[in-house]
């Protein structure tokens, strides 16, 4: 009984104990890291963020057009704190690929691997980002034109754009990271083909009579602008 | 460029084969046969009639027309006995028909016009529109005869107009024009000017002719240079400006684009000159100010309103973007009120407007959006006008367009605030 306790529970103890003993230097010294790392993250993030506020960086941006830009894609909380952000983040990230490096050669593999993967995530993050700016300022021209040429349902049509031009952009990423290959690609281009394909079949079976409304008062749009609203604006 | 390459080669050996002339009257025109010959006919007759004893020519710089423009303006013909002169005209009146060359636009046509008159060393430069039904010919010598005789330099026109006649002048272009440059030109985008030699020079050297100015944004900005720049500006009474209805489709919201564009554009040129002034002062105004039967116009202002309710909702998340929260709040109360008693009052439109310059000029959106989004609120400050002034008269109706030039006047000082950014 005392040998099977011994062999059964004690020298597996024994060994997890030991493995982790020897595990442990590496171990802390990748959360001291991490946690250096989180601290000179948090305090390189405050000094660009209240330096850049100190030097009006935000009037600045607002200048350069950039401000406009980061407003685009809905991040907008002050080009300084964007900026002050994005520096804390890599000084984190820089901090996590230290930490794994000290955890020996497992972790220093994480690394490389992580390092060869790094231009196709940064491609896939630009592509999004790229993609968000087109879907916020395509969204808001079609909200506009449709506003002005008095479609109903404009924010419909609008969100619609919008959510088309994401789903794009996420699924070229996607493809660009190698998930869901040829497969998400496929995929979009049937349900995106289906829907205009069915769409342009019930409006033209169904509504033949308003496509035709639709088309003439396109067509005549101008003229009865002036007509309906009689007032003469130039 | 030099000023050869702005004349097409046909244009450069008419003028050249002309040599000198005292007078140019430019007519731009696009597919407009059906009414050029009259023009025609009352610039040679004015011209004759004021003018004989100068050399005069006469130049249409058509856009490409494709229904025989160009050759009606060559064959129109004056029949001179008919015209009663005092004295037979010492000179012919020449004429030339030409293909501008550049952006396709009223400003491009205006260039060509310009610069055969510099090629020419006129005194005097007048432009005409040729789709005019009633011009007759004394608005040659009002527009010519102050550069030549009182040394005026720009020479703008003042028409009785109907009272929903021009709503984007009556709106925004003229209280914003006078508030900003504390000169009142009634019709700053009226399209029958008179201009000096030297201001001719002037807007030439500008480096403006590949943009939208040359498109359409040409009449805002000649008025505006020649204010800004300290020209004399006076003004000359035409009467009624009658005709040919425009070209369907240039819409409602693609003429507000290039003319406030333009006028927000041309704030940044001219920021220090602007910034500077408070006021306003008239404009000398020549010419005998007869009354006029004006064409009735037919108003529907419920469209409009309606435009103006759904647009403030559908386009509140854009218009929080850049309107002052108390003006987003104003608007979403309007867009939820009852139609029949909905206003849209001068001193909120004017604050709107002034948002919207300061947004183009701090970039604070994409500026066409920008300047699309606006049509939905012109269309509520027109409907609101509209239903304020349905019994007035024309000129009640001018005493309500005074008060919101008063309005924007006043509120000048917020125009300089939120400009930059305050």
């Amino acid at each position: 009984m005392n040998e099977l306790w011994q062999r059964a529970v004690r020298e597996p103890l024994d060994q997890l104990w030991n493995q982790m003993m020897s595990y442990l230097p590496q171990l802390s010294a990748a959360l001291v890291v991490l946690v250096v790392g989180g601290v000179a993250g948090w305090l390189v993030k405050q000094v660009i963020y209240r330096g850049l506020r100190l030097l009006r960086f935000d009037r600045l941006a607002e200048r350069l057009g950039l401000a406009a830009v980061i407003e685009r894609v809905g991040l907008y909380r002050g080009s300084s704190y964007v900026v002050g952000q994005f520096a804390g983040g890599l000084v984190l990230l820089f901090s996590l690929l230290l930490a794994l490096n000290t955890l020996g050669p497992a972790g220093s593999d994480l690394v490389l691997r992580f390092f060869v993967f790094l231009p196709h995530l940064l491609t896939a993050v630009l592509i999004v980002l790229v993609g968000g700016l087109a879907a916020a300022f395509l969204g808001r021209g079609a909200l506009i034109a449709a506003v002005n040429a008095r479609l109903a349902g404009a924010r419909l049509l609008a969100g619609a754009v919008r959510l088309l031009i994401w789903l794009l952009a996420v699924i070229v990423a996607l493809g660009h990271l190698g998930v869901g290959g040829p497969t998400l690609a496929i995929t979009f281009g049937v349900i995106f083909g289906g829907i205009v394909t069915g769409l342009a079949i019930a409006f033209g079976i169904a509504g033949k009579d308003l496509a035709r409304q639709a088309l003439e008062s396109l067509l005549k749009r101008g003229a009865r602008e002036e007509e309906d609203e009689g007032v003469r604006h130039l | 460029m030099p000023d050869a390459d702005i004349l097409p080669a046909d244009a450069r050996q008419a003028v050249d084969k002309v040599g000198e002339a005292d007078v140019v009257v430019g007519i731009p025109s696009y597919n407009n046969a059906r009414t050029i010959g009259h023009v025609v006919r009352a610039v040679s007759a004015g011209l004759a009639r004021h003018f004989s004893d100068l050399h005069c020519v006469i130049i249409n710089s058509d856009g490409g027309s494709a229904d025989g423009t160009p050759q009606a303006v060559l064959e129109a013909q004056v029949e001179a006995d008919k015209l009663l002169l005092v004295r037979h005209p010492l000179h012919p009146v020449h004429r030339i028909s030409t293909p501008y060359h550049g952006l396709p636009g009223k400003g491009s046509a205006f260039r060509t016009i310009f610069q055969a008159a510099k090629n020419l060393h006129a005194k005097a430069c007048a432009v005409v529109d040729a789709d005019l039904r009633s011009i007759t010919p004394d608005w040659v010598e009002l527009l010519v005869r102050p550069v030549l005789q009182q040394g005026f330099d720009y020479v703008a026109p003042y028409y009785r107009r109907h009272k929903y006649d021009g709503t984007i002048t009556n709106s925004i272009v003229y209280p914003l024009t006078r508030a900003l440059y504390a000169t009142r030109v009634r019709q700053p985008i009226g399209g029958e000017f008179g201009l000096s030699a030297g201001l001719t020079e002037r807007l030439l050297s500008k480096k403006v002719w590949e943009t939208d100015v040359a498109r359409y944004g040409v009449d805002i900005w000649m008025t505006t240079t020649a204010l800004a720049e300290g020209f004399r500006v006076c003004q000359v009474y035409l009467g009624a400006k009658l005709h040919d209805p425009k070209d369907p489709g240039s819409d409602l919201t693609a003429m507000l684009v290039q003319v406030v564009g333009s006028l927000f554009s041309l704030m940044e040129e001219y920021e220090k000159r602007w910034k500077a002034v408070r006021g306003s002062v008239p404009a000398p105004l020549y010419g005998f100010p007869y009354a006029v039967g004006l064409e009735p116009v037919r108003v529907n202002p419920e469209r409009m309103l309606s435009a103006f309710q759904e647009g403030c909702r559908d386009l509140e998340p854009v218009y929080a973007s850049f309107l002052r929260p108390d003006l987003q709040a104003e608007l979403k109360r309007l867009a939820n009120g009852q139609p029949a008693e909905l206003r849209l009052d001068d001193m909120l439109w004017v604050q709107l407007v002034f948002d919207f310059a300061a947004a183009f000029h701090r970039r604070t959106l994409d500026r066409k959006h920008l300047l699309e989004s606006l049509t939905p609120l012109y269309l509520g400050w027109v409907a609101s006008f509209v239903l304020r002034t349905q019994e007035a008269s024309d000129d009640e109706a001018e005493q309500q367009i005074e008060r919101l030039c008063r309005a924007y006047e006043q509120l000048k000082q917020t125009l300089v605030d939120r400009w930059e950014g305050r």
